[in-house]
């Protein structure tokens, strides 16, 4: 069993009535009134409870003390030196931008510089990479030119005797 | 052909502010924001005078917020650095302390979704599921007894250990109306749930510190 589901117990032994849903409901609708967050109808039907009944009276007291004693209770302080702290974290920001844009503006002029250089080499990079074209292969051609094979070379040196014969 | 414009270096000889010679320190609340709004950057001894006079707000909630997170510190100097560069978008100055505690607030739920990415979601026991998000309504066994003289540091001793045993969604939505007085539509946008819920868990939270603190809130502290 859930040991959560034991809390009815717990709750009863700290004194605190369990509420069923109409007590909730009722609480939901005393708490959003202290919020200001009720319509007019529901306004006036907590001001009759208000005036009526001493359990709605004492919860609202409560109510009022803890709000009252969230908004005092003391919080520790982040301290001091914060403005200290924040304007110096600022300032280590900020140099740190600035030595980052410092280093890109040194690297973009240092390749400015070598691009006017090298002209040349700058223009041809550039005309390779600008045009590029699709790679095509003709299925009837060879992509690469294929030597003749040494056979035929043969026949060929074969028939030059030949011909110097019927010369 | 050549116009020129006449133009001045300096803007201050045509708005001269009527508290310009006044003091940082010795300004109103107001007065010191439109300072600090004044230039590209806020200037320096206004704004540190300006931290200085909200850190305790921005420390308030972010204590509540966040009871048991040890670099709330950190997280407070996030918030002014956002001031610091958010500060001239702010349009009515009035509202500062406001738009301050939705910086803090927004901050807050940032490093919340990170932690929450890191963290194991781990759980010892299974809290009760209510349809308005978790809560466990099981009441800390603690040994206190009612006396009548109880010294206000430990009723705010209790107070705290209540706040911070508060389920996390309950004691955000509580935080953000007690202590930043936001209405519930504004919790509402904020948590990213209905208006009914809102007003449920705000109720629930009261419900329980209400439990627990019973003794202490009929007294007379």
């Amino acid at each position: 069993m859930n040991p959560k589901f034991n809390a009815s117990n717990n709750w009863q032994e700290n004194g605190v009535e369990k509420m069923d849903s109409l007590q909730r409901d009722r609480f939901e609708l005393l708490s959003a009134y202290l919020d200001g967050e009720v319509t007019a109808a529901e306004r006036q039907q907590v001001r009759v409870w208000l005036d009526t009944d001493p359990s709605v009276q004492r919860q609202y007291r409560q109510l009022l003390k803890l709000r009252q004693s969230l908004q005092a209770m003391p919080v520790p302080s982040s301290g001091q030196q914060m403005p200290e702290k924040v304007l110096t974290r600022l300032d280590r920001i900020r140099n740190r931008r600035m030595v980052f844009w410092g280093g890109t503006a040194i690297a973009a002029l240092f390749l400015a510089a070598a691009g006017s250089l090298m002209p040349r080499f700058s223009s041809e990079f550039a005309k390779s990479t600008t045009a590029p074209e699709p790679l095509m292969i003709a299925l009837n051609q060879p992509a690469v030119k294929i030597p003749k094979a040494p056979v035929s070379a043969r026949r060929k040196f074969k028939a030059t005797p030949f011909q110097v014969k019927s010369y | 052909m050549n116009q020129s414009l006449p133009l001045s270096w300096s803007t201050s000889e045509t708005t001269v502010s009527p508290t310009a010679s006044i003091p940082t320190e010795k300004l109103p609340n107001y007065d010191l924001i439109l300072r600090c709004q004044g230039e590209l950057r806020p200037d320096r001894v206004a704004f540190a005078e300006l931290l200085r006079r909200y850190q305790s707000h921005v420390d308030k909630i972010l204590y509540h917020l966040a009871p048991d997170w040890q670099d709330r510190a950190d997280l407070a100097q996030e918030v002014w650095i956002r001031v610091y560069r958010n500060i001239n978008r702010l349009q009515e100055p009035v509202k500062f302390r406001g738009w301050l505690s939705r910086i803090a607030t927004n901050l807050f739920y940032d490093e919340l979704r990170k932690r929450k990415r890191v963290a194991s979601p781990l759980s010892l026991d299974a809290p009760r599921m209510m349809d308005d998000g978790e809560m466990d309504w099981e009441i800390a066994a603690d040994d206190t007894s009612p006396e009548d003289d109880l010294a206000r540091r430990e009723f705010y001793e209790q107070l705290r250990d209540a706040i911070a045993d508060l389920p996390e969604v309950f004691r955000t939505t509580i935080v953000l109306r007690e202590i930043e007085g936001m209405a519930y539509e504004e919790i509402a946008e904020i948590t990213g749930v209905s208006l009914g819920t809102v007003k449920s868990r705000i109720a629930r939270a009261r419900q329980r510190l209400q439990s627990q603190l019973q003794t202490y809130l009929d007294g007379s502290l």
